[in-house]
C-alpha cells in the first residue's frame, strides 16, 4: 500500500509541463474565507437579485467548487459551515436544514475531485445546476413535510427555474475565483500530507 | 477514508439534531436565541452592505421593471393607482360612516373603533437590510427597533403596485435597533379582512380570513355564498381575527389587496376568493412600521 498522496492535477494549458504548486498546502483558510464570503453575499446581496422568486445560489456554486478542488471532506464541511452560517444570519425559521443540504451537495460533488475528466467547466456547471436544484427541492420537501402547501408547477416556474438559471450564470465567476484562490485541485484528507 | 466518513456522518447527525431541536423548541429557546444573537451581531454589517449595494438593487429592480414593461401599460397603471388610492381612502370611511349612521346613539365605543388608525400609531420609515434567501419565508430585517418605538406586533406598510400604502406584514422580532418583519405572503400569516365591493351600491362589506396560498397570491375563506363578491373588490384589514370576533394585530381600514377571482360551485356554502396583495415583498427597499403610541395600539400589538 503506497503512502504517497493522490496525484496533483493541474487544470489549464500545459498540464504535463506545469510545475507543482509551490505551496503544498490545502489552503483551508482560503476555503473558509470563500465559504464565509459566499454565505454572507447570499444573505446580504444576492437575495435582492430576484427573478420571480428565485435567487442565485452562490453558496451552492462555491460548495461545488470547493468539493471539486479539495474533495469530499472539504466539500462536506464547507457545505455544512456555509449552510449553517446562512441560517444563522438570515430571517429563516430553520436551523440545520440548509447545512444538511449543502453538506450532502459537498460530499456528493467531492467524489469527482479524484476524477481527472471532471475538472473542466461543463461538469462544474452541471454539478452546480444539480446542487441548486437539490437544495431547493430538498428544502421544499422539508417544508411540505412541515405541513406547508406546495403547488409543484408554481414552485418549478417561480422558484426552481429562476434559481437554476441565475446560479448557472454565476458559476463561471465563482469557478474563476475559486481556482485563483485555491490553485490546483487536490484531494484533502486529514492525516495526509498535501 | 474512514476519518472523513466519520466526520461527515457526525456533521450530518449534528444537522439533524439541530433541525429537530430548533423545530421542537419555542421561539424563546436557546437555538432561537442563538439565531437572534448572530443576527443581531450581523445586522450592522448587513445594514452597511445593504446601503452599499443599493444602487445594484435599484439597477436590478429597474431591469426587472423594464422586462415587465410589456405586461404593463404605464399610463393605465398611473391612472389605476390614483383611482385605487381614492377608493382605498374613501370607500372604507364611507362604509364605516354608513354603519355608524345605522348604529348612531348606541355607544361611544363604536365611534372610537371607527377612528382613523393613524391616530394610534407613529409612522417609522425603515430600510430593509437583510431578506430571507428562502422562497418559503417572506421575511426581512429592518434598521429600526424598540429604541424607535417599534414592538413585536407592529403592523408594517409599504407602497403597493396600485395603492400608495398597503399592508405588508407585521414585526415578529425586535431588538433595540433592528427588527424582523414577516410579510403577509409568508406561509404562517393570516389576516382578517373586510371585502368591500368595487361597485357603488353593491352591498355591505363581508368578513373573511386571507391566507397565502401559492407564491404571490392569497385566498380568502369564510365568505358566505349569499354575500356579493366580484373581481376587483378591495380587501381591507377588518380589525379583528377569524369568525370568533377576536382582536387582530392590524387596525381596521388598511388596504390589503384586490379580488382577482371569485367563484363557487352550486353546492358550495362559501365563495372561493383569490386575493392579490397590493404589496409584493420582493422588490421592496423601504417600508413604514407603525409604532404604537396609544394604549389601544399597544394592546393590539400585544395580542397573541
Amino acid at each position: 500500500m503506497s503512502t504517497e498522496p493522490p496525484p496533483i492535477i493541474v487544470v489549464g494549458p500545459g498540464d504535463s509541463a506545469a510545475p507543482a504548486p509551490p505551496a503544498d498546502r490545502p489552503r483551508l483558510g482560503r476555503v473558509a474565507a470563500l465559504v464565509v464570503v459566499a454565505a454572507l453575499a447570499q444573505v446580504s446581496v444576492l437575495v435582492y437579485m430576484r427573478l420571480a422568486d428565485g435567487t442565485p445560489d452562490v453558496l451552492a456554486a462555491v460548495v461545488v467548487c470547493v468539493a471539486l478542488m479539495r474533495g469530499r471532506l472539504a466539500g462536506a464541511v464547507a457545505g455544512f459551515a456555509g449552510g449553517l452560517l446562512m441560517e444563522l444570519t438570515s430571517p429563516v425559521d430553520t436551523l440545520g436544514a440548509y447545512a444538511l443540504l449543502y453538506l450532502v451537495v459537498g460530499w456528493f460533488c467531492g467524489r469527482y475531485c479524484e476524477a481527472p475528466e471532471s475538472h473542466g467547466v461543463l461538469p462544474g456547471v452541471v454539478m452546480t445546476a444539480g446542487a441548486a436544484v437539490a437544495v431547493q427541492v430538498g428544502y421544499a420537501a422539508l417544508q411540505v413535510a412541515d405541513g406547508r402547501t406546495l403547488l409543484a408547477a408554481e414552485f418549478v416556474q417561480r422558484v426552481l427555474m429562476p434559481t437554476l438559471a441565475l446560479t448557472v450564470l454565476l458559476y463561471p465567476l465563482v469557478a474563476l475565483a475559486a481556482r485563483r484562490l485555491l490553485d490546483a485541485p487536490r484531494n484533502y484528507e486529514p492525516g495526509l500530507r498535501l | 477514508m474512514a476519518t472523513r466518513r466519520a466526520i461527515t456522518a457526525g456533521l450530518a447527525l449534528l444537522c439533524v439534531l439541530l433541525f429537530t431541536a430548533f423545530a421542537a423548541e419555542g421561539a424563546g429557546g436557546p437555538l432561537h436565541a442563538l439565531q437572534r444573537g448572530v443576527g443581531g451581531i450581523m445586522a450592522p454589517f448587513q445594514g452597511i452592505t445593504s446601503k452599499a449595494v443599493k444602487p445594484l438593487r435599484d439597477g436590478w429592480s429597474w431591469l426587472r421593471d423594464v422586462s415587465d414593461a410589456r405586461e404593463r401599460a404605464a399610463r393605465f397603471e398611473k391612472e389605476n393607482q390614483a383611482l385605487r388610492t381614492q377608493i382605498a381612502e374613501g370607500q372604507f370611511r364611507q362604509q364605516q360612516a354608513a354603519t355608524l349612521e345605522q348604529l348612531k346613539g348606541i355607544d361611544g365605543w363604536i365611534k372610537k373603533e371607527a377612528d382613523d388608525w393613524r391616530r394610534d400609531y407613529t409612522e417609522r420609515p425603515a430600510m430593509i437590510i437583510n431578506a430571507s434567501p428562502s422562497a418559503w419565508y417572506d421575511r426581512a430585517d429592518l434598521n429600526v427597533g424598540t429604541a424607535d418605538g417599534v414592538v413585536v406586533g407592529s403592523p408594517v406598510l409599504a407602497s403597493g403596485e396600485q395603492v400608495d400604502a398597503a399592508l405588508a406584514g407585521v414585526i415578529t422580532r425586535a431588538s433595540s435597533h433592528y427588527s424582523t418583519v414577516t410579510f403577509i405572503s409568508d406561509g404562517s400569516m393570516a389576516v382578517g379582512v373586510t371585502l368591500l365591493p368595487s361597485r357603488a351600491g353593491a352591498g355591505a362589506g363581508v368578513f373573511g380570513l386571507a391566507q397565502p396560498t401559492v407564491v404571490g397570491e392569497m385566498e380568502v375563506t369564510g365568505i358566505p355564498r349569499r354575500a356579493q363578491v366580484e373581481a376587483n373588490d378591495i380587501a381591507y384589514t377588518a380589525g379583528r381575527g377569524s369568525g370568533t370576533g377576536l382582536q387582530s394585530l392590524y387596525p381596521a381600514g388598511i388596504p390589503v389587496g384586490w379580488v382577482s377571482g371569485a367563484g363557487a360551485e352550486e353546492t358550495d356554502a362559501e365563495w372561493t376568493v383569490q386575493l392579490t396583495p397590493f404589496v409584493r415583498p420582493q422588490p421592496l427597499t423601504y417600508v413604514v412600521v407603525l409604532a404604537p403610541r396609544t394604549d389601544r395600539a399597544r394592546e393590539r400589538a400585544a395580542y397573541p
